[in-house]
C-alpha cells in the first residue's frame, strides 16, 4: 500500500482548541447579584426546612402512571384486567423542625399569597395529602406551636405532573376527572373539579357517598342509564336521568349511518340533547357523569365535551382508554383493542369528519345540528375552559 | 356380598399412591326429614332426605331408605355390593335426590380427585334424550346452580354403574365451606317418577406429601406478659399440599397457667404452636412465656400539646404514639360531639380530642386536647416569621431559568442539558459548576447568589474515510481535526484501466472516496512533450462502466466483509486545491511505464487547473 499523507489544517479551530478530554465552560454572561442578598452578613437560616420543595410530585402510580405519562393508542392491553389500577398516589409533605413542637398547622395554596389555602392540623411532621390537582403549583407554608413562641415557615411549593387525574372512591372504580388536559396550544386547560366521570355510584360505600357529597361536592348526578328512579347521592343531589347512546357513528347499533342502520333515533338525539345542556348551566357542577361501566356511554359524552373544548387526539382517546385499567371498564370481556379500535375510532371519526373545520370546530356544529344552542355551547366552554397555572 | 371398606387405587399415570376410602350403609330406617339422626360411624358423609325446592335444584322432596344388604335382597336389582340408599321422589316429581353433607369429614377439596357414586337406575320409556341424569347441584343459597351434569349422555340404566365426578378445574370448591368438601345434592333427573339407588359413595384422594404445613409467627420466641394481661398471640400455619392456611393450636406444657380471664399466672410457660395437614403432618414450634407481676403502669400518650389552635375547616390529621412498658399499646381517639363537619373538617368552636391508649394488662390512659377553631387559627404572639426573615438567592444555569432559593436549602437538578457537536469535537455533560467546583445537588446547600454554569467534557470526534473502488469497500481509516493524516490504500488494479482516488477535503464528517479509473487507450501517447490535449477522459465510478474485477482486493487495509457500514451520510467530495487523491496502479505489468507517465500528467493538469 502506498501511504500518502493528506495535512490539511482548519481554518476554524487551528490553534485555538483547548486539550481533549479537558473541561471547558460555558460562557455565559455576566449577571449582576441584587445588592440585598450580596450585603447581608448573617442570613437567617430558617428552622423549618421541608423536604418537598419546587420539585415535581407525580399524583399517579405503577402502570397508570406509566400509561399516563407515556400513552399511546391501544397502550392499555399491556396493563388493563381486573384490577382497579385507578388509586391516585397522595402527596407526603414532611419536614424538619426544631425539637419541642407541640403541634403544626399546615396551610396549603394554589396561589403564592396563600390565598384560599386548605388546612390542615398534625401533631407530626408529615402530613399526606389527597384529592390535589394535576399539572398545578402548590404553596404551603409550616406553622409550628412551640410553648413560648409560633414559628411560621418559609413558603414552600411543590407542583404536580399534568397528568390525567384520578379520585379514589370508596367502593368504586374507573372514576376520574375529565379536566386537566391542555387545549388552545398548552395555553389553556379544561377545569378540573368540575366534571367527574366513572361507574354506577350504587357501588359507593356510605363512605365514598359521603365523599363524593362533601369532598367533591357533586351538585349533579347524571345518570346515562335506562329509568333509574333516583341517585344514590340521595335528594341533595340534582338528579339527571336519560337513556344515553353508546357511541355515534360506525355500523354499530349506535350508528350515525341512517342508510344502514335505523339507530339515530328521535330519543337517543334527545337523550343526547339533555345530556349535553347538563353541562351548560353552571348551577350543575360540578357533575358526576356515570352509566354503569362508566365506558361506553360516559367515554361518549365525555368525549363531545373535551372535544368541544379543543382537547387533543390523543388525550381525547387517553382519557377513553383509560377506562381498562379500571375493574368496572373491564366487567363485561371487552379488551382495549377491539372497544378503541372501533367503537372510539367510528364515534372520533365521525365527529372529526362532521365537518371541514377542527374536530372543536366539527363537534360544534355536530351539536348545533341536534339542537343545542351556540350560547349553551359557549358556556360549557367558558365554564370547562380556564387559563393553565404555568 | 362381601363388605368392602376401603380401596387402593394407584393413579397409572404418575405411579402416586393414593388413597380412597368406600363407605357403605348400615342398619335400615326411612328418612322423610331433613333430620339425620342415626348415621353409621362408617358413612362418608351425612346424608338426608332429598332437599325442598326452596333449598336445593331438586324439583321436589323425595324419601331415602336405607337398606342392609340383606334387607336389599328383597327388592333392590342385584350386584350391590354393601348396604343401599333408593331414593324415590314423592308426590310426582320427575327429580329424585338426596342431600349429602361432607361436612364433619373435614376434607380438603384440593385433594380429592373424584367423587364416585355407584348406583342403579331402572330404565324407563318415558326417558328420553339425555334422561336419566345423574347431577350434583350446589345449595341455593350458595349459587343457585347444578355444578354437574353431563351434557347429551344419559346415565346407564338397568346395571350397577359408576358415575364418575372429576374434580376438574376446582369444581369440588363450588361444593366446599373454608376448603373443605361440604354439602351437596346427588340426584337423578328423570322424565317420570322414578327412584334410584345409591350403592356407596367414595372419593379418590392425593398421595400424602409427606410435608408438614409450615408455622408463621412473627414474634419472638420468648414472650414476656404481665400477670392479669389478656394473653394473645398470633401464628398462622399453610399447607402447601393443600394451598390454604390450616389450623394452628396452641398447647400448653401446662394447661392451668391460662386463668379464666384469659390473662396467665406468674411464672415461667411453654406454649407450643402445633398445626397439622390433613393427612396427620405435623409442624410444632414451642416458645416461653414469661409472666412478671401485674403491671399496673400507664402507657404514656406522647403528645404534648393541652390546647390547639385551628382555623375554621382546618382538617385534623391526627397520628400519635404511646408507649408502655409491655411493649404493646393499642391507641384510639374520639372527637366531642359536633368537632368536625361531613369533610372531616373542623367546625368554629371548642372542642376536644380525647386521645386514648390501652396497654395488654387494660391500663388505660387518656388525654384530652382542647381545640379552639376560629377564622385566624393560632394567636400571634411571639412570631418567628420565616418567609420574611429567611435570605433568599437566586440560582440561574447558564444564566437561565432563574429561581429564588432559601438559605441553606438545596437546589433542584434541572434537565441535564446538551451541547451540539462542533468543529469535529463532541462535549459531554458533566455537571454545573459553581466557579471551578462541581455542584453536588444532594448536598450542596445555597448561601449566596449562584450562577452554575453548565461544563463538558470535550472529545475529538473521529471521522471516517471510506475507499471504494467499482463498488465494494476497500479501506476505511479515520482522521481528527488535530490529525488529518490519513493513510490511503492502492487504487487496486482493474484490467485496461489506469485508476486514481478521487479527490476529496478532510473537514469535519465521514466521507467516502471512490477510485477513479480511466483508459488506458484513451491515455495521451507518452511523449517527453506536453500532449496538446492531455486530458484523458476518466470514467466515473458506475458499476456499467468500470466492473469491478472479481479477483481484484484492496493491496492493504480491511476486507469488506470486516467493515461496518458508514452510520452517517458521505460526503461528497470536493475538488480543492488542498486535498488531492492519490494515483493507483495499472491492470497489467507492461503498462507500469505508461500508468507512471498518466499518473504525472494528471497532477500536472490539477496543478494548472
Amino acid at each position: 500500500m502506498k501511504k500518502k499523507k493528506i495535512q490539511i489544517i482548519s481554518c476554524l479551530l487551528a490553534g485555538a482548541i483547548p486539550l481533549v478530554g479537558g473541561v471547558v465552560a460555558k460562557n455565559v454572561e455576566d449577571k449582576s447579584i441584587s445588592a440585598e442578598t450580596t450585603t447581608r452578613q448573617t442570613p437567617y437560616e430558617p428552622t423549618i426546612k421541608a423536604e418537598i420543595d419546587r420539585e415535581e410530585v407525580a399524583l399517579l402510580d405503577g402502570n397508570m402512571l406509566l400509561v399516563a405519562s407515556n400513552y399511546e393508542k391501544y397502550m392499555t392491553e399491556k396493563y388493563y384486567g381486573s384490577i382497579d389500577q385507578f388509586a391516585p398516589k397522595p402527596v407526603t409533605l414532611t419536614w424538619t423542625a426544631e425539637a419541642g413542637a407541640l403541634y403544626y398547622n399546615v396551610s396549603i395554596s394554589k396561589s403564592k399569597d396563600m390565598s384560599k389555602p386548605d388546612t390542615y392540623m398534625t401533631f407530626t411532621n408529615s402530613l399526606t395529602v389527597e384529592d390535589l390537582f394535576s399539572g398545578t403549583n402548590y404553596y404551603y407554608q409550616i406553622t409550628a406551636k412551640y410553648p413560648e413562641k409560633l414559628v411560621k415557615s418559609c413558603i414552600f411549593s411543590f407542583r404536580t405532573k399534568a397528568l390525567v387525574r384520578t379520585i379514589s372512591i370508596e367502593g368504586m372504580t374507573n372514576t376520574r376527572d375529565i379536566g386537566g388536559y391542555y387545549v388552545e396550544n398548552g395555553t389553556k386547560c379544561i377545569k378540573q373539579g368540575m366534571v367527574y366521570r366513572g361507574a354506577k355510584i350504587e357501588d359507593a360505600t356510605e363512605a365514598g357517598k359521603q365523599k363524593m357529597l362533601y369532598e367533591y361536592g357533586i351538585k349533579t348526578d347524571l345518570d346515562m342509564r335506562a329509568e333509574v328512579a333516583k341517585s344514590p347521592l340521595g335528594d341533595s343531589v340534582n338528579f339527571v336521568n336519560v337513556s344515553g347512546p353508546y357511541y355515534i357513528g360506525g355500523d354499530g347499533i349506535d350508528s350515525m349511518n341512517t342508510s344502514t342502520k335505523p339507530y339515530w333515533t328521535k330519543t337517543y338525539r334527545e337523550a343526547l340533547l339533555q345530556e349535553i345542556r347538563t353541562f351548560a348551566n353552571p348551577e350543575n357542577y360540578p357533575i358526576y357523569v356515570h352509566c354503569s361501566l362508566g365506558r361506553d356511554r360516559t367515554g361518549t359524552i365525555c368525549f363531545l365535551i373535551n372535544a368541544l373544548c379543543g382537547v387533543s387526539e390523543m388525550d381525547l382517546y387517553m382519557d377513553y382508554e383509560l377506562s381498562f385499567m379500571s375493574k368496572m371498564g373491564n366487567l363485561d370481556g371487552q379488551n382495549p383493542t377491539n372497544m378503541v379500535g372501533n367503537a372510539f375510532t367510528n364515534l372520533y371519526n365521525y365527529i372529526k369528519n362532521y365537518g371541514k373545520g377542527t374536530l372543536a370546530e366539527n363537534t360544534e356544529k355536530f351539536m348545533l345540528d341536534i339542537g343545542i344552542t351556540q350560547a349553551e355551547i359557549d358556556a360549557i366552554r367558558a365554564i370547562m375552559i380556564e387559563e393553565v397555572d404555568a | 356380598m362381601k363388605k368392602r371398606n376401603l380401596r387402593v387405587i394407584f393413579v397409572s399415570s404418575a405411579l402416586a399412591l393414593c388413597s380412597a376410602a368406600v363407605f357403605g350403609f348400615s342398619g335400615m330406617n326411612s328418612y322423610t326429614g331433613s333430620a339425620n339422626t342415626n348415621v353409621s360411624n362408617d358413612f362418608p358423609c351425612a346424608y338426608s332426605a332429598a332437599p325442598t325446592d326452596t333449598e336445593y335444584m331438586c324439583y321436589g322432596s323425595s324419601e331415602v331408605i336405607k337398606f342392609t344388604a340383606e334387607e336389599a335382597a328383597a327388592s333392590i336389582p342385584e350386584g350391590y355390593e354393601n348396604e343401599v340408599l333408593k331414593v324415590v321422589p314423592l308426590s310426582g316429581q320427575n327429580s329424585a335426590g338426596v342431600l349429602l353433607d361432607f361436612t364433619e369429614k373435614e376434607i380438603p377439596v384440593c385433594l380429592v380427585d373424584n367423587l364416585i357414586f355407584r348406583m342403579y337406575i331402572e330404565s324407563h320409556a318415558s326417558n328420553t334424550g339425555n334422561r336419566p341424569q345423574a347431577r350434583i347441584a350446589q345449595p341455593f343459597d350458595v349459587n343457585n346452580a347444578w355444578i354437574y351434569q353431563p351434557g347429551s349422555t344419559p346415565t346407564p340404566t338397568d346395571k350397577w354403574t359408576e358415575v364418575v365426578v372429576e374434580n376438574t378445574d376446582g369444581l369440588f370448591n363450588k361444593i366446599a365451606v373454608d376448603g373443605n368438601l361440604a354439602k351437596f345434592e346427588f340426584s337423578v333427573r328423570s322424565n317420570v317418577a322414578l327412584p334410584f339407588y345409591l350403592d356407596s359413595i367414595s372419593y379418590t384422594m392425593k398421595a400424602n406429601d409427606g410435608v408438614a404445613p409450615v408455622i408463621s409467627y412473627s414474634g419472638e420466641d420468648t414472650v414476656y406478659t404481665n400477670e392479669g394481661a389478656k394473653f394473645e398471640l398470633t401464628a398462622t400455619a399453610h399447607d402447601a399440599q393443600e394451598n390454604r392456611d390450616v389450623k394452628v393450636e396452641y398447647v400448653w406444657a401446662d394447661p392451668t397457667v391460662v386463668q379464666a380471664d384469659g390473662s396467665l399466672s406468674k411464672g415461667t410457660h411453654a406454649l407450643t404452636l402445633r398445626a397439622k395437614d390433613y393427612y396427620g403432618n405435623t409442624t410444632e414450634k414451642t416458645l416461653t412465656i414469661v409472666v412478671a407481676e401485674v403491671d399496673n403502669e400507664f402507657p404514656v400518650i406522647n403528645i404534648k400539646a393541652d390546647t390547639v389552635y385551628a382555623m375554621i375547616g382546618t382538617k385534623p390529621v391526627i397520628e400519635f404514639t404511646a408507649t408502655d412498658d409491655s411493649g404493646k399499646v393499642e391507641t384510639g381517639l374520639t372527637w366531642s360531639a359536633g368537632a368536625l363537619d361531613n369533610r372531616g373538617r373542623l367546625v368554629e368552636g371548642t372542642h376536644t380530642l380525647t386521645l386514648y391508649a390501652i396497654d395488654p394488662s387494660n391500663n388505660r390512659a387518656e388525654k384530652t386536647i382542647t381545640f379552639y377553631v376560629n377564622e385566624t387559627g393560632d394567636p400571634e404572639d411571639n412570631v418567628v416569621d420565616e418567609e420574611n426573615m429567611t435570605a433568599k438567592y437566586t440560582v440561574t444555569f447558564d444564566g437561565e431559568n432563574a429561581s429564588e432559593y432559601i438559605v441553606g436549602s438545596k437546589i433542584n437538578r434541572p434537565q441535564d442539558p446538551t451541547k451540539e457537536d462542533e468543529n469535529g469535537y463532541s462535549y459531554t455533560f458533566i455537571g454545573w459548576y459553581n466557579g471551578d467546583n462541581a455542584w453536588d445537588f444532594e448536598k450542596d446547600t445555597i448561601t449566596e447568589n449562584l450562577e452554575l454554569v453548565s461544563m463538558y467534557e470535550k472529545s475529538l470526534i473521529e471521522y471516517r474515510v471510506t475507499f471504494r473502488a467499482s463498488g465494494r469497500r476497500i479501506a476505511e481509516v479515520t482522521y481528527t481535526v488535530e490529525d488529518r493524516e490519513i493513510e490511503e490504500p492502492e487504487v487496486p488494479e482493474k484490467s485496461g484501466y489506469v485508476g486514481r482516488w478521487e479527490e476529496y477535503t478532510l473537514t469535519t464528517g465521514n466521507i467516502t472516496v471512490e477510485a477513479v479509473y480511466t483508459k488506458i487507450e484513451d491515455l495521451p501517447p507518452q511523449t517527453s512533450e506536453k500532449p496538446e490535449d492531455s486530458e484523458a477522459p476518466e470514467t466515473s465510478e458506475k458499476p456499467e462502466v468500470s466492473e469491478a474485477p472479481e479477483d481484484s482486493e484492496a493491496s492493504e487495509g480491511t476486507s469488506e466483509e470486516e467493515l461496518p457500514e458508514a452510520s452517517e451520510s458521505t460526503t461528497e467530495p470536493k475538488k480543492d486545491s488542498k486535498s488531492k487523491g492519490g494515483c493507483g496502479g495499472i491492470a497489467t505489468a507492461g503498462a507500469i511505464a505508461m500508468m507512471t507517465a498518466v499518473g504525472t500528467a494528471l497532477l500536472l493538469k490539477k496543478k494548472e487547473d
